[in-house]
């Protein structure tokens, strides 16, 4: 059978949306949370009277949750979704699996972070960033990510496209990478089995490499491998153009696997870690930088030809300020891991300001230039109930990115220089406490960064329960259909 | 109610009991908390499968209620 053009017809495939939706609606919940908790603890850095409340809601404990919601909780849910409607529509393939095995994923990863959350607030903790819950939550984490590769895997060997597009690469090596990290840095001995509190496998500076290790290649397989595939999907997606280049795809998706792994000794700088060690970390940093940009330009170079949509498009105009973010923090974080550069940098808040142009600017913008596509196809809705909305979402947290990442810039560059200022004497010309009030006019711009981001992500709650739930009459497009770009096979 | 939502819920299952043991012989309060929550996670999900499938059966047997009044009118 073949259509009016000779091209064989294809069956109409049913792919699992139930799913997608909810790991989007729950997105955009904890993103909100998130948020929330960064201003909050923010506050407490610039105002300290903010940690005189009860225990559960002081720095030392809600830091984590912050982390792991924004991280795991925004970040994991954001790409639990793109990585389920992409493989599904790059492999013509409904979901491997039973649907309630789709919810128990997605149910069990929100108990997981409910529990970790939870677990954190009351105390508990491994004390290792990134990774600081205790055995038995880590355990359950593991059982619901090897379902999740599961069904993944089994959906990308059921595909009925013979070719393996470019972005499950992606998703396929965060999904692999982290599981392994995961499993490396929580080896631990339990003290009991019906006890939380458990003792690292590793001692002294072997773990803090090994923590290291997985730390960085958190950021390098969940915060970049992982939003890379989603980029891979939805920039040609929204701007309905192909890659630039799929040969650079795939030569730039094994560079950066293969070098990102070697990276974690940069954190360990003028430590007890051998010298030769933390020289290979600053050396495959700088290495890394290569294949980071090759990301970078395929990603703005698909934009040739199709500029002209960032004015009519701010979805779109989301997903490229991303790319550039992207590009910003990779070119900054080989510069930081430079020894010299790293004894500036290091233990100053210009290491938080890199770390949120990353997760604000690269991770979130993409997500969210990804959720404003996926919405109305998801509900069947034509377009967005309102563009300008978006358009306002976009200027806030921009502007809130830009006052976040400079003024930690400054505070952390002005930290940096107190500490290591000698008077003629030979004593250090400035005491502790006096560094801290020096930056405190910059936390309170810090603050005031997150509360305009925090702005931005209720004006995107409010747009799309708007599109979800606003009566079709409304959901003509007005002219300017934002994140809805032609769909083939939609 | 297909093979594979039977094995999903017996997993589930399962996962509960662990956590009902786990609360049960606790030494402290955190894997208490984790036993008891995971228990009642699992009994959550399996209900929640229940009435799903169940939506999904009653559906099932309208449609072709609904066709057939159709056909006949």
């Amino acid at each position: 059978m073949a259509d009016a053009v000779g091209l064989p017809a294809q069956p109409v495939i049913s792919y699992n949306e139930e799913v997608i939706k909810k790991f989007t609606i729950a997105a955009m919940f904890w993103a909100i949370v998130a948020f929330s908790l960064g201003v909050y603890i923010a506050s407490e850095l610039a105002w300290p009277d903010f940690n005189f409340f009860p225990p559960y809601i002081n720095f030392g404990r809600l830091r984590p949750v912050h982390t792991s919601v924004a991280v795991f909780a925004f970040g994991g849910n954001s790409l639990f979704a793109a990585s389920f409607f992409a493989v599904q529509r790059t492999c013509r393939a409904r979901l491997a699996g039973p649907d309630s095995l789709h919810d128990f994923i997605f149910w069990g990863y929100q108990f997981f972070i409910v529990m970790a959350g939870i677990s954190y607030v009351m105390g508990f903790s491994r004390g290792q960033e990134y990774s600081e819950t205790e055995w038995p939550i880590t355990l359950f984490l593991v059982i619901i990510w090897v379902l999740y590769a599961g069904v993944f895997i089994g959906t990308l060997a059921k595909r009925s496209e013979p070719h393996i597009y470019v972005g499950n690469w992606f998703f396929l090596s965060f999904i692999l990478v982290v599981a392994m990290l995961v499993l490396v840095n929580n080896a631990a001995v339990p003290i009991s089995p019906f006890a939380a509190k458990s003792y690292v496998v590793y001692s002294g500076v072997q773990n803090a490499m090994v923590q290291w290790w997985y730390g960085h290649n958190a950021v390098g397989f969940f915060l970049t491998a992982g939003f890379l595939g989603m980029m891979y999907y939805f920039v040609p997606k929204q701007a309905n153009r192909p890659i630039y280049s799929y040969r650079l795809s795939i030569v730039h998706f094994w560079s950066l696997i293969f070098l990102y792994i070697w990276a974690g000794p940069h954190h360990l700088h003028y430590t007890s870690l051998p010298d030769w060690t933390q020289t290979l970390g600053m050396a495959m940093s700088i290495v890394l930088w290569m294949p980071s940009w090759g990301g970078m330009i395929n990603g703005l170079m698909t934009l040739s030809g199709a500029w002209d949509k960032l004015r009519t498009d701010p979805a779109l105009r989301f997903s490229v300020t991303a790319i550039g973010f992207y590009g910003m923090s990779t070119f900054e974080g080989p510069v930081m891991a430079i020894r010299p550069v790293n004894a500036l940098s290091h233990y100053t808040d210009w290491t938080v300001g890199h770390v949120h142009s990353g997760a604000l600017g690269w991770m979130a913008f993409i997500s969210f230039g990804a959720i404003y596509y996926m919405v109305p196809v998801l509900w069947k809705r034509s377009a967005l109930y309102s563009t300008k909305l978006v358009a306002w979402h976009y200027w806030v947290a921009t502007l809130g990115v830009v006052f976040y990442i400079c003024a930690l810039w400054v505070a952390g560059i002005m930290q940096g220089l107190m500490w290591r200022a000698y008077d003629k004497f030979g004593f250090l010309q400035y005491s502790f406490v006096e560094s801290v009030n020096a930056v405190h006019p910059y936390y309170v711009i810090r603050m005031v960064g997150g509360l305009l981001f925090l702005t931005g992500g209720l004006i995107m709650c409010y747009n799309l329960y708007r599109t979800a739930r606003g009566p079709a009459a409304q959901r003509q497009p007005a002219g300017l259909p934002a994140g809805l770009a032609p769909v083939a096979g939609e | 109610m297909t093979f594979g939502d039977i094995v999903v819920g017996l997993f589930v299952a399962a996962l509960g009991l662990v956590g009902l043991v786990l609360a049960a012989g606790a030494l402290d309060q955190e894997m208490y908390l984790f036993g008891l929550s995971l228990f009642g996670f699992a009994v959550a999900f399996i209900w929640g499968q229940m009435l799903k499938s169940m939506k999904r059966a009653e559906a099932a047997r309208a449609a072709p209620a609904r066709s057939g009044a159709g056909s006949h009118g």
